[in-house]
């Protein structure tokens, strides 16, 4: 099983789906995941949330991917189907042209800055499970991010001389203790420094 | 001699090892929602250790049940159909007596298997007990889905990894037993069974002591396509168990699990049951109706019969 598999990835994930991925891969199987709860042994889970942990540092940094690509891809069905479509570029491009943006659109782009547009475009990226209600997947919490940083064996104290941040607001963060915790735009850029201490390229919108 | 052609029919089966998870009060819903776009449904109470449905359905006590059926009081299948006050509802009221209290016997399985096939209806929905007992297992199989509801709760999710792995094991114990190699499904599986031994292990043991074996079982797993229901989520990290525990299925019980829907928790489903209403009739806009009106929806698609819908793990 490859990093692509590992993560259900497909082979032209953007590095928000990788991350987003990785995240939800590490919500799935850590120690005390409820969805995995009673399936998988101690020692299975501890290899596979190293295995994720892996592909996430591959995945995530372009010229790692690259040359891990080069060792992958050409057992990939998929791949093998990608290029042959390739010789039909104009129909490709075609279908591949991005959509025309409306007025509103456009005056949005030209509005909003672009590095809110993604932030926002990864905050409320989520689906619409089966009974029609939108659940917003939203893994830029401390809650989440507590368990990248166990998973990479760091401690309270180490994020906090990355971020600058005392140990006890990274732990009310990771905790969500509304009453010891900032709220709002502190918040965000609170778990905005987190993020980039983890090596995460996104973060809550302000 | 004339032959009446029966018409394919759709079966589903709703179980999923642990009780009160809502298996009965989704499997109602679920079959008054199915009554009104089928037109013909039948609703039986599988339940051997406490039937009760006619409960929830608000269906008079009659002597017709399954344990008159059983007891060859009454032979056919069809002579217990009760009529309930929904559109297109017929029920078949589980057996109070005491034959309930234990395991059917494989005979009187078979019986109610083939007439049960033979019912003239357009769906039928099976409500199983709770629990992993053979009887149980070979019903959920039988359903095309068999849909699972879990809750929330680690106790939930365990039981229904346990009921998965019971599937499994039988699956495997049947396929052996038609290739002849028992003996070997018998040991494997019991160590299935027991947790020490997962899906891919077993698998793999199988196939280096009978080769060839391997890919037989496996298609045999593929080919069970169970589906999973949440019931009484209650935050945003709910939602996520549903798509969550598919990717988990996938990879450690090399078995597809459809995920079908998350239904959110509703305190007014305690009341409606109170009061003896059909939640779907009473609150048909809540989110809990809208969810089960999806989840007819998907199932009486035509390519839901296979059960072709990929399940959305962790991708977006």
């Amino acid at each position: 099983m490859d990093f692509y598999d590992l993560l259900n990835l497909p082979l032209d994930a953007s590095p928000e789906e990788v991350e987003r991925a990785y995240v939800r891969a590490l919500a799935t199987y850590h120690g005390e995941a409820l969805a995995s709860y009673g399936a998988l042994s101690k020692e299975e889970r501890d290899i596979l949330l190293e295995r994720i942990e892996a592909a996430f540092q591959t995945l995530s940094d372009p010229s790692r991917r690259k040359a891990y690509d080069v060792q992958v891809l050409p057992f990939r069905p998929e791949h093998g189907m990608k290029a042959y479509f390739r010789k039909s570029t104009a129909k490709l491009e075609i279908e591949d042209a991005s959509e025309k943006k409306s007025v509103w659109g456009k005056i949005k782009s030209f509005l909003l800055p672009k590095s809110q547009n993604n932030a926002q475009k990864i905050r409320v990226a989520g689906r619409v499970d089966e009974s029609g209600q939108n659940v917003a997947e939203d893994y830029y919490k401390g809650e989440y991010f507590k368990l990248i940083r166990e998973n990479r064996g760091l401690s309270r104290k180490e994020i906090a001389q990355a971020t600058g941040l005392s140990e006890d607001m990274i732990r009310a963060v990771e905790e969500g203790n509304t009453s010891s915790a900032p709220q709002g735009k502190e918040l965000s850029s609170i778990l905005r420094l987190y993020a980039q201490a983890l090596g995460l390229r996104g973060g809550p919108r302000h | 001699m004339h032959t009446t052609r029966i018409p394919a029919k759709k079966i589903w089966a709703i179980g999923g090892g642990k009780g009160g998870t809502g298996k009965s009060f989704l499997s109602a819903s679920l079959a008054i929602e199915m009554g009104a776009r089928l037109g013909n449904v039948i609703l039986i109470d599988a339940d051997f250790g406490g039937p009760n449905l006619h409960t929830v359905l608000a269906v008079k006590d009659g002597e017709r049940d399954l344990a008159s059926f059983f007891k060859n009081d009454i032979p056919a299948l069809e002579d217990i159909l009760l009529p309930t006050p929904y559109p297109g509802l017929k029920l078949i009221k589980g057996g109070e007596s005491a034959i309930f209290a234990a395991n059917l016997h494989h005979a009187k399985k078979l019986k109610l298997i083939r007439q049960l096939k033979a019912l003239p209806a357009s769906g039928i929905i099976l409500d199983l007990g709770p629990g992993s007992a053979f009887n149980t297992l070979d019903f959920f199989i039988l359903g095309q889905p068999g849909i699972l509801v879990v809750t929330p709760e680690p106790t939930a999710v365990e039981n229904t990894y346990y009921f998965l792995r019971s599937c499994a094991a039988r699956i495997l114990r049947l396929y052996a037993q038609f290739y002849k190699v028992a003996h070997l499904a018998h040991e494997l599986s019991g160590e299935l069974e027991k947790g020490s031994l997962s899906l891919r292990d077993c698998l793999e043991r199988l196939n280096e002591r009978e080769e060839n074996m391997g890919p037989i079982f496996l298609a045999a797993l593929r080919s069970f396509r169970p589906a999973l229901i949440v019931n009484k989520a209650r935050s945003e990290k709910d939602f996520l168990l549903g798509p969550s525990m598919a990717d988990v299925v996938r990879r450690y019980f090399l078995i597809e699990l459809q995920f079908l829907a998350t239904i959110p928790y509703d305190e007014r489903v305690h009341w409606s049951l109170r009061k003896f209403t059909p939640f779907v009739y009473a609150h048909p806009q809540s989110g809990v109706s809208c969810a089960i009106k999806k989840v007819a929806e998907r199932l009486t698609l035509p390519e839901a019969q296979g059960g072709e819908q990929r399940v959305s793990g962790l991708t977006t």
